[in-house]
């Protein structure tokens, strides 16, 4: 699960409620990240200018200094990481004026911790360099952009040209845990939550044709968070 | 305080109302006038004509002997103060004379109203007639000018205290009417103060009063009624308001209970990590639905703000349906579904929203279908409606149940209940959806299939 190139990265975490801060702080070292943690907007800014971090994940509501304030003051400095707001209120305004101010991304409260996850790997994937090969392989499995081809220990696999994108965004972002909703919203372009377990199925449709015959097994269900590529090290 | 004095309707009829009356009593003032004026005046020329008719008498008898003449009309003048009497010749010989001073006869104005002539002598005001009388008298023809006044002082002084009286009376009667006025209206205006009143009264916990239609003025019904009407509405969706809370409670306290007793049980004795793992797992998934269900909540709530479309666009159903069906073909083909469609259709709408409703039908259907069974889906374009329709088999649905079917957290079927892991929001999010969009959606049961239908207007 933990990913070599993002060790070391430092987030900086503005949270007031204690509960939330908690197991953030401890979700995000546990996946590799090393995690500041304060609990006021006036100590939010100050760190926020006076340290390094990689990235920022910012509460709107703060105690004496909101949300707002503090990413202004940040972009004024002429600071650019990615920062990340956090917010329970779910209005296009807000959002807009998230967006606006500078932060690079909005997640409304409640969300799934692996949601977050993704969005702060791919906020800070964000100006590294892509992969521009047109063949990504994981283990013995082989995919071909260019000719829409998979193959697994040589042996050509038939996939339908959704179980290819979806293929294709496991590829990319291994390593990743993607939630349901993500991989809903990244393939279908089904931007709400749908309470159907289509995905569940359309991956266990995928995880028949790549991994049933074949060793190392591929596609892993974290349960409750979503699905991960990456080669099984254990067992 | 002036201009609320001005937007009072008893405030502007009483002056209309006074206004009014003012222009009424004017008229009726200056015909009375007129006509005792007109009184006045013919009792004076039957007075004077029958002088000069008497002198006329006098003068053929005594044509020459003035001296008796004088005698005579003296004597006929008696009693007649008011009268004055002066003949005189054509060469301008004053024959008798009963004025104070003589009267000019040729410097005489004539008067507006013929046949008078006015004049004054001393301060009184004279009106009178000219006459010029020939009579044969001893085969010589003599003529005579007879002009007879009377004294109009008193008929002036009669018609001035007249006229005060009569403005005197007209000022206080307009003023009594127009107080009069102001209270009629007032109290014309009672009903109105008394549906004031009963709409003082009413609030969300009282909204059952209603105004009296029955005993309300003609003009006020359709006042009254359109009022009642709209306090029906008001009760029909603050009855549905609250509904909608105690349903939300109780789909919330179920969740929450499964979740504190699973917790506390799973509390109450130590086991072993797989055990505390799989708890852990069913929290995750009472949570998730909890966290669904309250976005679903909000969703709805923002719609019934009047959800804005921002994105407006022309879309191509076929292409949507398309989309949806590649979404949902897995899970479909899992039950052993056939997913149809038929027919094309274009409407206006924003892709996201539209496609969350469609694509809830679709769920629906494939939810609640019955396996190895066919969903068809067909649109149809005229020129003023795209008509869509989703249908599947399904068990047989009352049309209570159908009817129902849109409400928040209704379930056909109490024991489906979380079964299913829906949320109970789906159809009325996508009512609430196509509402936003103008368009309208039914559920229908046939023959074993239950049909959704969704008219949009073009």
């Amino acid at each position: 699960m933990s990913d070599i190139g993002f060790l070391s990265m430092r987030i900086l975490l503005v949270e007031d409620e204690q509960k939330t801060g908690d197991y953030l702080k401890q979700g995000l070292s546990e996946a590799g990240y090393i995690t500041d943690w304060v609990t006021d907007g006036l100590s939010g800014k100050h760190q926020a200018l006076s340290e390094e971090y990689d990235l920022i994940i910012l509460d709107v509501m703060l105690p004496k200094l909101d949300g707002w304030n503090i990413i202004y003051d940040i972009r004024k400095s002429g600071k650019t990481m990615p920062i990340l707001f956090l917010s329970a209120r779910d209005q296009i305004e807000d959002r807009v004026k998230g967006l606006d101010l500078g932060a690079d991304d909005y997640l409304v409260k409640p969300f799934a911790f692996a949601e977050l996850l993704a969005r702060i790997k791919s906020l800070l994937r964000r100006g590294q360099q892509k992969e521009d090969s047109n063949l990504i392989t994981i283990a013995d499995l082989e995919l071909d952009l260019r000719k829409r081809r998979v193959t697994r220990a040589g042996q050509r696999i038939d996939l339908t040209a959704k179980e290819f994108a979806l293929m294709e965004l496991f590829m990319r972002r291994r390593g990743e845990i993607l939630p349901r909703a993500l991989i809903a919203s990244q393939i279908w372009d089904m931007n709400f939550d749908s309470d159907t377990n289509v995905v569940e199925v359309a991956i266990k449709r995928l995880r028949s044709k790549i991994d049933s015959n074949f060793s190392p097994k591929l596609i892993q269900n974290i349960r409750g968070m979503g699905y991960v590529l990456e080669v099984e090290d254990d067992s | 305080m002036t201009r609320k004095l001005f937007n009072a309707i008893s405030f502007r009829i009483a002056i209309i109302f006074s206004l009014s009356t003012v222009i009424i009593l004017m008229i009726m003032g200056l015909v009375i006038h007129q006509l005792v004026m007109h009184h006045f005046e013919a009792q004076d020329r039957t007075q004077l004509e029958g002088k000069i008719q008497l002198i006329e008498n006098l003068l053929e008898q005594n044509p020459s002997n003035s001296q008796e003449l004088n005698l005579y009309l003296k004597d006929a003048l008696v009693g007649h103060h008011d009268l004055i009497v002066q003949i005189e010749r054509p060469t301008g010989q004053i024959i008798f004379s009963s004025a104070p001073s003589t009267i000019h006869t040729k410097t005489l104005n004539k008067s507006k109203r013929k046949p008078w002539v006015e004049w004054s002598i001393q301060n009184k005001t004279y009106r009178g007639l000219i006459y010029t009388k020939s009579f044969n008298h001893q085969d010589s023809i003599m003529s005579a000018q007879i002009v007879v006044g009377i004294d109009t002082s008193e008929h002036l002084h009669f018609l001035n205290d007249f006229r005060r009286q009569l403005l005197y009376i007209g000022f206080v009667g307009t003023i009594c009417l127009m107080f009069l006025g102001w209270f009629a209206a007032w109290r014309g205006l009672r009903p109105v103060q008394k549906m004031a009143k009963v709409a003082e009264g009413i609030s969300a916990q009282h909204l059952s009063e209603r105004l009296e239609v029955e005993n309300t003025p003609t003009e006020l019904r359709s006042l009254a009624i359109a009022f009642n009407d709209m306090l029906d509405r008001l009760e029909s969706a603050v009855e549905k308001l609250s509904d909608f809370s105690s349903d939300l409670a109780h789909e919330i306290r179920t969740p929450i209970n499964n979740l504190m007793t699973q917790t506390q049980v799973c509390l109450s004795r130590s086991r072993d990590i797989n055990t505390y793992q799989e708890v852990l797992f069913s929290n995750l998934e009472e949570f998730e639905r909890l966290a669904r269900m309250v976005s679903d909540m909000l969703f709805l709530a923002k719609a019934e703000h009047g959800l804005h479309l921002p994105n407006l666009q022309r879309i191509d159903l076929v292409k949507e349906i398309s989309a949806l069906f590649d979404f949902y073909d897995a899970i479909a083909s899992e039950k052993k579904m056939t997913l149809e469609q038929t027919g094309l259709g274009y409407v206006n709408g924003d892709p996201s929203m539209l496609r969350r409703a469609l694509s809830n039908l679709l769920s629906n259907a494939i939810k609640y279908g019955k396996t190895d069974s066919v969903i068809k889906i067909n649109c149809q374009q005229s020129f003023d409606k795209t008509v869509f329709t989703i249908e599947n088999e399904s068990s047989p649905l009352s049309s209570d149940q159908l009817n129902r079917l849109f409400d928040r957290f209704y379930r056909t079927d109490a024991s489906r209940q979380r079964v299913e892991e829906g949320t109970g929001l789906g159809l009325a999010i996508t009512k609430s959806i196509l509402d936003v969009h103008g368009a309208t959606i039914r559920a229908d049961y046939h023959n074993g299939r239950i049909t959704f239908k969704i008219i949009f207007k073009n």
